[in-house]
């Protein structure tokens, strides 16, 4: 491959969220984008992912703000309920486009 | 990936429980007995019951779904869109056409012949819609299995109608009849489906 082509490339994925692009949090981005709200063990089920491995995920994600967790109690049962955020949402749609780009 | 299949997905997974089925079984049997024993006095009770039967879907989905599967909140733009659907597809194809086309303007003394010709296959027409009915909210909420359900009614109707050979004038009576069976064989495909559901998804702290 020539030097020329890599300048050319390397930009478009400098652009890529490489928090999003990580195969497990692209799935909970994904599932949380079609959704307005899911709890913990809908998106263990839907995911696939073990507790701790989906806790994880979550915490970076909170982290950088794009998705919000609400803890409560219903019946007496710890229940934990995520959304993703504007930012969330707005960093998932560039993501998209960023990959479209690349692909086109 | 696409955000499309992922969005179907959620839907047959939000359905994977069986209740709507059981939901919708248990509409055909009040609707069934309502046709075929209840006096008109009583006619207002069965529509509370019938009116309340959301209220038992949401609470049966509290205490049996979420705690196995997880709460999910569908986007108000889904929510919508869903509601929307579903109520053309109610208030056109079923009230209009079973109601308006059936029994009111179907006076057989003088009636145009296309009204005679409805009213002789009443029992099949009455089935058909059913079947669209069941086949477009299983379009519109992703439920496979309603597919299955509407080919039942055809079935349920068309035997009624070689079995009971209606006269020209359907009663209430004989229409009564097959929605009862067909309540009875949804119910009980639901039933089995909840079961399956209990047995697949075990109780999980969250």
């Amino acid at each position: 491959m020539s030097t020329e082509s890599s300048e050319i490339e390397l930009p478009m994925f400098n652009e890529i969220d490489k928090l999003i692009h990580e195969p497990a949090r692209l799935l909970i981005m994904a599932y949380l984008y079609v959704v307005e709200s899911a709890d913990f063990l809908y998106l263990m089920n839907q995911t696939g992912l073990s507790f701790g491995n989906l806790s994880g995920h979550m915490s970076k994600l909170e982290d950088v703000d794009y998705i919000k967790i609400e803890k409560s109690f219903i019946d007496n049962r710890p229940n934990t309920r995520l959304c993703l955020t504007d930012v969330g949402r707005k960093a998932f749609n560039e993501y998209r486009n960023s990959m479209k780009d690349i692909y086109k | 990936m696409d955000l499309q299949d992922i969005k179907h997905e959620t839907m047959r997974f939000h359905y994977e429980d069986g209740l709507l089925d059981v939901f919708i079984g248990g509409l055909f049997i009040l609707e069934g007995i309502d046709f075929m024993f209840i006096e008109s006095k009583y006619r207002l009770l069965v529509s509370i019951i019938v009116g309340l039967g959301p209220v038992f879907y949401i609470k049966a989905k509290e205490y049996i779904t979420y705690p196995r599967q997880g709460y999910l909140k569908l986007t108000k733009k889904t929510r919508q869109r869903l509601m929307i659907n579903q109520f053309l597809i109610i208030t056109f194809i079923g009230f209009i056409t079973l109601y308006g086309l059936f029994y009111m303007m179907g006076d057989p003394t003088n009636a145009p012949p296309l009204i005679l010709f409805l009213n002789k296959y009443n029992l099949l027409f009455t089935g058909c819609i059913v079947a669209i009915i069941l086949f477009a909210t299983g379009r519109i909420h992703h439920v496979n299995r309603l597919y299955r359900y509407s080919i039942i009614s055809i079935l349920v109707f068309s035997a009624c109608f070689l079995y009971l050979n209606p006269p020209v004038v359907v009663s209430r009576k004989i229409t009564g009849f097959p929605l009862l069976i067909n309540g009875i064989i949804i119910t009980f495909m639901g039933a089995k489906q909840v079961l399956s559901f209990i047995n697949k998804y075990p109780k999980r702290a969250n």
